[in-house]
Order: C-alpha cells, then structure tokens, then sequence
C-alpha cells in the first residue's frame, strides 16, 4: 500500500473512532440533559402545585384572619358605640355573657380612658392598671388613623397569657382623644385553626404584621408569638411590591428553606404566610430524580463501556492490520529478494510443493533443459521425471525423483544423477534431490550444468591415458629389446641394434617425460613463471639461429626481417622454446631435404591502434591434410606415425601455450606433399601496454 | 612355398623388430606396416598365427582389419592376437567382441607372447 493510501487510511480510522466517541458523548450529553430537564421540570411543578396549594391556603387563613378581625372590630365599634352612649355605665360582662361578645375568640374587652387608666371591661379589674405605655393605646392618642390596631402578641399583664390587643380610638363628640377600646384575641384562636392544616414537617403556618413581627407563627406544632422576620426579603421588597405572593427563602426565624406564599390584608397592617419546607415539597421529586440520575450514570457507563470497549477493538483491528501489513510488505520484501537470487542464478532450482507437483522453476533450469516455466508449474512428480528423462541419452539411467528420495530417506546419503542429454550441445546435467522440512515445500530439485566439467574431466582422462600410452610405446621397446638381449643370444650386430633401438627408446621417453613436466608447469603456473620484458624480435632470431643445431646436411634457415627493429613484451626464455620446436617441426617434416624459410611481417592488430607481427616459418616437406593441421597443436598428435619423424607430439602444443601466454595465436597452412608453414602471431609493444596477465 | 608362421603387424618398424627377434628364431615370419597390407598378407600367405597392433594410422585400423577377417567365411579361423598398449578390460573386451583370440599389452616380454604361440603354433 502506498504512503498516501495508507495516510488516508490512518486518517479514516481516527475519523471513525472520533465519530465514535463523539456519539457517545453526544448520547451521554442528551441523557444528561434530559435528566437535568425532568429535574428542574419536575421541581418547577412541583413548586407551582405547591404555590397553588399555598396561594389556596393563604386565601383561607388570611380570609379567616380578616374575617376575625373584623367581627373583632364590629365588637369594638359596637363597644365603641355604647361608650359612646352609656360610658362608664356599660355592662361589658353582661354583654359578654349574652354573647354579643364571643368568648371564644376574645378573651377580653375592655375601655382604656385617654390617660391610659383600665377603666372598663368584660372581666373584673384588679387595682390600677396603667396602660398608657402600650403600644394599643399610644398609638391613638396623637392622631385618629380611623383604623383598627393589630397589636404585637404580648404577654398579658393581667392575664399572663399570650394576646393580641385590638384597639380603635374613641373620639370624643369634640373630636378629641377619649380613650381606646381594646380587644384582646387570643393568638392561639390562629394557631389552633393553622394547626389543621396540614402543611408536612418544617411546613409554616403564621400571620405576621407588615411591621414583620408575627403575630402568631406556627411551625409543625411549635407556635410561637412575636418572632422578627422584619429581615427577610419579604418584608425588606415583596410586601411593598406585590399584595400576595410566592417566594422561596431561607427562613430567618428558623433557618429552614421555604416555598412562601403571602397575602396582604393592609386594612389591618397583616400579611398571612404559608410556607412548604422545599425539602419536604421536593421529597419525592428528589427521590425520583436520585433514581433517574442514577439511570443515568448507569446509561453513561454503559456507553463509555461500551464505545471504550468498541474503539479499542477498532485500534485493535487496526493495528493488526498494519502488523498484517507489515509482515506482508516483509513478505513481499523477502519474495522480491528471493526472487532475484532465484533468478539470476547459474543453477537450476525446481521446487515442489506438499502433493509433490511443481511450484516454482527458475528461468536457469529453463534454459538447461529448455523445458519452459508455464508447461511446468502443478505438474506431478512422475510426469516430470518422465518429462525429464525423455530428454536424456538412453545410456542415462535416470531413475526418475521418486527412486532419488527414496535413496535419500533410506540410504541417508545425497541422491545425485548425472544426465546427458540428447539436445545438439551435448549438455551434461546434475541433478540432485534434497528434501525440505519446511511447511510448503516438500523437495527441490538442483541441477547444474557440468558440461564444461564433464567435458575437462574427459579431456584429462584422455591425456592421462594418452600419455600412458605413449609411454608405453617406448618402453615396449626398451623392455623388449632388453629381455632379448639377456636372454637370447644375438649376434653382434643385432646387438648392437637393439643397444641402439634400446637407447633412442629410452632418449624418447626423457623428453616426453620432460616435455610433459613442461607442459604441466606451464598450464599449472598459468603463466605466472612467465618473466616479461621487451626484446627485439630480431634479436632473439639472431640468437635462435646461431644456436640451432641443423640436421646433418641441412642448411640454416633462410631469415628475412625487416629492418626496422620490433619489440615485443615477451619471456624471452620461453618464446626461444616456442619459436625452437617450430622450427625443429620444419626440419624434421622436411626430411628429404628442401629449404627453410622464416619470414617477419608487421600488420595491423586486433583491436585499432595496435600491431601484430607474424613470424612465418615454411618447409617444402611432407605437409599434411586439413583434418591433421587442425590438430598439430593437441597433446602427443603426431601426423606422422610412422617412425620416420621422431617426436614426442608435445612440441607444438607447448608452442601454442607459450605463444597463447604472450597474448598471441598459432595458425598453420599446409598440403600433403608440398609443405608446412607454421605462423606465430604476437603482439607488437606498445609503450602504454601493461603486462599480460 | 613355406607356411608363414607368423604375421606381425604394427606401424611402428621398432616393435616389428622386437617381435621378430622374440619369435623369429627358426619361424617363417612376415611383416605388414599397415591394415590394407596386413589384409592382403593374411589371404595370401595364410599365416599361422597373427600379432596385430590395434593402434594402426591409415585406412583400416587392427579392430577393422580384425572384423573383415572374420567376414570371410575362409579367413576367419585365422587365429589373430591383439597387442596394444591400451590395457583397459573394456579395450580387452572390445577386441575380443570384434573377434580376437587373444590380447598382450605393451610392454611385453616373451612370456608374454609365449602362451600364444604353444597354443597356435604347437
């Protein structure tokens, strides 16, 4: 895969997993909210039933507040008016007990005169009561407000009880103060009332002045008379601002929070108060939700879980798909390599797979064989070693891959055969079998091409016994002869033939032996022994014929040089033997007589800018066919065998070393009867020419 | 005229004469230097006993001239021993298939030809 497909691919992954995670939070955040919705939902319901219930409630008890005071104030005009009649002659306990004035709410009636002296009421004074400190009276003595006065709750004086005091000012027919007519109610009247109602634990109950003193506050069943709340936002704002209300307040009497309703009753300066404790009003709501907001951490749970869960598979399969990836590329990687080394490989490989059919071949054994890769591949092993030894020469005996593995499982040795095929080259292959441990491949088969192998291997043999063979020859000789001459006695010319015969023979087998050492040293240095140096062509002539040793009779070789001296990178040892036995062969092929000519000549080289000189030596001897000048220069070829020529047959495949270690080449012309011309091509030295190798 | 008791061919002139000089002594003896000479000798002299070079340069070579005689319905009894200086079994064998009697190897000594020359020549 690419970089750019594989970044895309990354890129699609964290858009999944970002996808993923992005539904769950929106999924979580939807739960979350809609939890949070049927929270406040749920509260603000509850709130506004409440508030109904309050507003319901406060109805009632400021209506019965109102209610009371003004059949108290009824009492007190009626009382007021009498007064105003009879004066101090009023009988207020008579009118109590014919029930004008109702025992049951009031608990007391009375007259206070403009000094402030209890002067009248519905029950017997005891001594002088000063009542001109009270805030019921006071508070009408400056001015007429023409209204009636809630008092505070207070402790009574004469009664030691809790009351409220009503009063209303008397007005003299003047206009002037004349005292006040107080009422007093018994708080408790309210808070027996308030104490049915049933507004739940910590609900409040209580009528309070706009002054914001309670007139009478009742929580569960504690009442209480005359708390401040002049502090508390109701009386601080709301009163001011709304006639009846709802609000929701820490209580500053209690301390308890609470859902308020308030209603004002500002003829009589009251404000009526309920209030649910929002712990109690929320109670089941809160219980409700603790369930929901339970649900709902499980539900988020459950998501995270599950999308943490889902994208650490997803990374998983990601990772392990690149891990795949990976390998693959590793894979790819290792087959490209393997393919390379399998390819250009010199030698065969055919592989094959667990069923024994072929996997592979590589594009050697292909050209080895010429059996080709398509025709090959899945085909079984007996049809391959059928197919394979069709190929070979009947005297192969290939026993075909079956009997090969069977040789190596049982034999424990390596099963290798040797194959010549019937093709035009001649090729002789080896194939050997070895059998694979690993998983797909259960055998390959290696083959090499040992033609060239084959082919020195018989070319040594046939020397060796060539050799021998000459040998032989002579030594028939020598031993012979010998035997004869101990046993037998001959005369003494024969003996001194054989003597002679035994001698040459024995002369002839020093220089095939020597000539054989010369020839093993010069191919086993390979040339190396070779010392170069640069020498006159000429020169080493000179040398060459001034040393010759010419057959009796004969006459020196004829020399034409040109004059101009040619140099030659050469081993000057070596190429006076190599130049030396062809000119021997010129004299011994030329036995009945005729001259000898040598001959030098420049001309161009192989390659441009060089020089090649030839050194052409001719006879007008017995000359030879085609077929045997092709073969003048193999080992022990002797074109004439019949004795006449002595000779060891090594001479000139010793000159063709020598000369091919010179970088130079033989070659020859001749015809039977007319003579031989041997030519000697070497190089000429060029001054930048480095040293053969 | 006299029986040939031997007929020695080979191309090399020295062995000849070592032959000749091992067997000659009170024999008839014959000499061929080449396979076509070696052919006509044997029909017209109808020698005993033949000692044949099997390396021979030329038309026939020893094994060749070996299968014409034995083609010869009035030839082939001739009794013809095989010298070579190949000694290999397969060299034997091949010389015994083209229908030699018997085979020395070179260098030989009169031992060596001995046995052949009781068994033909006795």
């Amino acid at each position: 895969m690419s970089a750019a497909v594989e970044k895309r691919s990354q890129f699609h992954h964290r858009q999944v997993l970002a996808l993923l995670w992005m539904s769950a939070l929106v999924l979580v955040a939807i739960t979350w909210g809609h939890v949070y919705f049927l929270d406040s939902e749920g509260r603000a319901r509850e709130f506004s039933v409440a508030e109904r219930d309050l507003s319901n409630l406060t109805r009632l008890s400021q209506e019965h507040a109102v209610r009371t005071l003004r059949s108290a104030d009824q009492v007190i005009r009626f009382v007021q008016s009498r007064y105003l009649e009879l004066g101090n002659k009023l009988d207020l306990a008579a009118l109590t007990r014919q029930g004008v004035i109702d025992l049951e709410i009031f608990n007391q009636v009375g007259i206070i005169d403009p000094k402030g002296i209890y002067v009248l009421a519905n029950r017997p004074i005891e001594g002088r009561l000063d009542l001109s400190d009270r805030e019921h009276f006071k508070v009408h003595v400056a001015s007429d407000s023409g209204q009636l006065f809630v008092s505070k709750p207070v402790i009574g004086r004469a009664t030691g009880k809790w009351s409220i005091q009503l009063s209303r000012r008397i007005n003299k027919p003047d206009g002037s103060f004349g005292g006040v007519v107080v009422l007093s109610i018994d708080p408790t009247y309210f808070t027996e009332f308030y104490g049915e109602l049933n507004l739940g634990p910590g609900g409040l109950t209580s009528l309070y002045g706009l002054d914001g003193v309670a007139r009478m506050r009742r929580v569960g069943n504690l009442t209480e008379f005359g708390a401040d709340a002049s502090q508390s936002s109701l009386f601080r704002d709301l009163v001011r601002q709304q006639p009846a209300g709802a609000y929701t307040q820490r209580s500053v009497v209690d301390g308890v929070e609470r859902l308020y309703y308030y209603r004002t009753a500002p003829q009589y300066a009251l404000v009526a108060v309920a209030g649910l404790d929002t712990g109690y009003l929320l109670q089941n709501h809160r219980k409700a939700m603790q369930a929901l907001y339970a649900q709902a951490a499980l539900v988020t749970l459950l998501i995270g879980a599950l999308v943490w869960g889902l994208s650490r598979y997803l990374v998983q399969l990601r990772s392990d798909a690149n891990a795949r990836r990976q390998s693959q590329l590793q894979l790819e990687e290792r087959q490209q390599q393997l393919d390379a080394v399998f390819d250009i490989s010199p030698d065969g490989f055919v592989s094959f797979d667990q069923s024994r059919c072929v996997k592979f071949v590589n594009p050697a054994f292909g050209q080895m064989t010429g059996l080709g890769k398509r025709a090959l591949e899945g085909m079984s092993e007996q049809d391959f070693s059928a197919l394979l030894a069709g190929l070979c020469l009947p005297t192969s005996h290939f026993t075909g891959l079956q009997a090969m593995r069977h040789t190596v499982q049982t034999e424990a040795t390596e099963a290798v055969q040797v194959l010549e095929l019937k093709d035009a080259g001649h090729r002789v292959l080896q194939v050997q079998l070895r059998l694979s441990g690993s998983g797909t491949v259960s055998q390959i088969l290696h083959v090499r091409d040992i033609t060239h192998e084959t082919e020195v291997e018989a070319l040594k043999s046939e020397f060796l016994a060539t050799a021998a063979h000459e040998l032989r020859t002579p030594m028939a000789s020598i031993f012979g002869f010998s035997e004869v001459l101990m046993s037998q006695g001959v005369d003494e010319e024969s003996e001194q033939e054989f003597l002679g015969i035994i001698h040459k023979q024995s002369k002839l087998m020093v220089d095939i032996l020597n000539e054989l050492l010369d020839l093993a040293r010069i191919e086993a240095r390979r040339g190396k022994d070779f010392k170069f140096e640069r020498l006159c062509l000429q020169d080493l002539l000179a040398d060459l014929i001034k040393a010759f040793q010419c057959p009796p009779g004969r006459a020196l070789p004829n020399l034409e040089v040109p004059d101009a001296p040619i140099y030659l990178n050469a081993d000057t040892g070596k190429l006076r033997q190599a130049l030396l036995n062809v000119l021997s062969n010129a004299y011994k092929y030329s036995p009945d007589g005729g001259a000898v000519h040598i001959l030098v000549e420049l001309s161009a080289g192989a390659t441009p800018g060089t020089e090649q000189v030839s050194v052409h030596v001719a006879d007008h001897g017995m000359g030879m066919t085609p077929e045997q000048a092709q073969k003048v220069c193999t080992r022990f070829y002797r074109a004439d065998t019949s004795g006449r020529v002595p000779g060891t047959g090594l001479g000139m495949a010793i000159t063709k070393e020598i000369v091919e270690h010179h970088k130079g080449h033989i070659s020859i012309i001749s015809a039977p009867g007319e003579g031989t011309q041997v030519s000697v091509h070497l190089p000429v030295y060029a001054e930048a020419a480095s040293l053969p190798a | 005229m006299e029986t040939t008791d031997i007929l020695l061919v080979d191309d090399n002139p020295d062995i000849r004469r070592l032959l000749h000089a091992m067997l000659g002594r009170g024999r008839q003896i014959a000499e061929a230097e080449d396979g076509t000479s070696a052919l006509r000798l044997i029909r017209e002299l109808r020698p005993r006993l033949v000692f044949m070079d099997v390396m021979m340069p030329g038309d026939l070579n020893g094994l060749q001239v070996l299968s014409k005689l034995r083609e010869d319905p009035v030839l082939l009894t001739t009794p013809v021993v095989m010298v070579s200086a190949r000694g290999q079994e397969e060299d034997l064998r091949n010389a015994v298939r083209h229908g030699a009697d018997g085979y020395v190897v070179k260098p030989f000594g009169l031992k060596d030809l001995q046995p052949w020359v009781t068994k033909y020549l006795a």
